[in-house]
């Protein structure tokens, strides 16, 4: 079928079959790289991505259900000013090393921040739950996120 | 779009639809070529294709359907839409008056899995372990069908016949589910449920709704997850409590009966027995809440 979808604010239209999953669509077709392939099974949030806004695990979701709707990934936030605010954060606090889990925790915590903009550390915590990290033991990405929202709040 | 194509590898490609009424549903259910799935988050089913355990010819995705989404509460009676996602019903007010639902909700996956996950697809997929249900059984919820012969309503308890089982006919689809609201005076509920670290999904789970009355429990409704082919009911539980006092010592006895009618497997959750013990403790924490709720101090 013909899936015709903004992705990181680009018009794109592909051929695909309808049940291939939306993480493949990604980075086969659309070449988008930044969305990473962990567990393929819901269960690492490598692949998180924006619909419409909202965080969703691209290996779950069907490629046919972007028709119409607008994709974005980590390549599509960083001219926004809270994505870029979150990817600094990320940088600053070091809650990177290898990075490969770095773009869905960045989505999920941008999200998570569009509906709670001063989070907390326990409602931050839960906000990223569906995303694995290998490298870091988590306290320095919800220090970078929880800085994140303290600043946000504190600008209120 | 819908031509069935060959893909690259030969496969021919699956039909795929969006109606965006339940009439225009249930006619493509019912004339499609082949083997049909109905599609709502897909967060169940995508797994499912992709490992091969499902194979469709067309798949018609309900998740659109205006009809279909949203919570409404109306004479008392709540109605909560098939395609209604976990995290539109904890945030609807309803999960804070029901706060089984609301905790139920809270524990399923993750943020990204609620954002799509429905109430329908919980419903209709029929896996026991699946959070939602044992609140729906303790709620005494029934289930709302669509089909080639008009609407028909069953209750929940007899909608899901065992694992990965339920009532469903051919052609039909789950519009709601509906029960009604314990009165918000007198009444509690709770979900409490235990997952192993790093597996997400429930090794139990149990769900009290609660009412009291002058201090006594005038109703309980136990229902636990994990622990049996189906969500069941703890009849024994909840026959103990009714007319008793709503104390801790009450409560406690009546949970030591929980596993009399629970029937869990071996398997990398648990034994048996842990289970069992597991679902006593878990019953215990989930009608003490419940009672503090509905205005009781156990
Ligand atoms: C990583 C991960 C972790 C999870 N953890 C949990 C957890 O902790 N607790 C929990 O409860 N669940 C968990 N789930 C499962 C989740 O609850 C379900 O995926 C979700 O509720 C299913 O809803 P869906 O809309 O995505 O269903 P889909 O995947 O779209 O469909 C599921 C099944 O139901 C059928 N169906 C869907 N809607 C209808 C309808 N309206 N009428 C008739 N048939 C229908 C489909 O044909 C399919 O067979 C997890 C899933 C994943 C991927
Ligand atoms: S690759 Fe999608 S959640 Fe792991
Ligand atoms: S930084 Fe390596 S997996 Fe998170």
């Amino acid at each position: 079928m013909r899936v015709a979808f903004e992705l990181d604010g680009e018009e794109r239209t592909v051929e695909t079959p309808p049940d291939r999953s939306l993480r493949e669509l990604l980075r086969e077709d659309c070449d988008a790289r930044s969305v990473k392939a962990g567990c393929d099974g819901g269960r690492c949030g490598a692949c998180t991505v924006l619909l419409d806004g909202d965080a969703v695990k691209a290996c779950l979701v069907m490629a046919a259900k972007v028709d119409g709707r607008s994709v974005t990934t980590v390549e599509g936030i960083a001219t926004g000013s809270l994505g870029r605010e979150v990817q600094d954060a990320f940088e600053e606090h070091s809650a990177l090393q290898c990075g490969y889990c770095t773009p869905g925790f960045v989505l999920s915590a941008l999200a998570h921040l569009d509906d709670d903009p001063d989070a907390d550390r326990e409602a931050l915590r839960s906000a990223l739950s569906g995303n694995v990290c290998r490298c870091t033991g988590y306290e320095k990405i919800i220090d970078a996120v929880a800085a994140v929202a303290e600043r946000r709040g504190d600008a209120e | 779009m819908t031509d069935g194509t060959a893909d690259a590898t030969g496969r021919s490609e699956a039909d795929y639809y969006r109606p965006e009424t339940v009439e225009a549903a249930c006619r493509r259910l019912r004339d499609a070529d082949g083997r049909v799935r109905i599609v709502a988050g897909g967060q169940t089913l995508l797994p499912l294709v992709r490992q091969g355990l499902v194979d469709a010819d067309a798949f018609v995705d309900v998740s659109a359907v205006p009809g279909l989404s949203g919570v409404t509460v109306e004479d008392g009676r709540a109605t909560v839409g098939a395609t209604t996602t976990y995290a539109e019903l904890a945030d609807h007010g309803l999960a804070d008056r029901v706060a089984a639902l609301g905790e139920a909700c809270a524990v399923v996956a993750d943020r990204q899995v609620r954002t799509l996950g429905t109430v329908g697809g919980a419903v209709a997929h029929g896996d026991p372990t699946f959070d939602l249900l044992a609140p729906l059984r303790a709620l005494d919820a029934d289930v709302g069908l669509a089909g080639p012969d008009g609407r028909r309503r069953v209750p929940l308890s007899e909608f899901l016949i065992g694992h990965l089982r339920t009532d469903r006919h051919e052609g039909e689809l789950v519009t709601d589910v509906t029960f009604d609201r314990p009165d918000p005076e007198r009444s509690g509920s709770a979900y409490e449920r235990h997952a192993a670290a790093g597996s997400g999904r429930a090794t139990a789970g149990v769900a009290a709704v609660v009412t009291l009355v002058d201090g006594a429990v005038e109703t309980a409704r136990v229902a636990c997850s994990a622990v049996a082919d189906t969500p069941v009911r703890a009849h024994a539980v909840e026959g103990d409590l009714t007319g008793e006092a709503a104390s801790a010592e009450a409560v406690a006895a009546a949970s030591e009966r929980a596993p009399a009618d629970i029937d869990p497997i071996d398997d990398e959750a648990g034994s048996p027995a842990y289970k069992r013990r597991l679902v006593a403790t878990l019953t215990e924490r989930s009608l003490l809440s419940a009672i503090g709720r509905a205005g009781g101090s156990p």
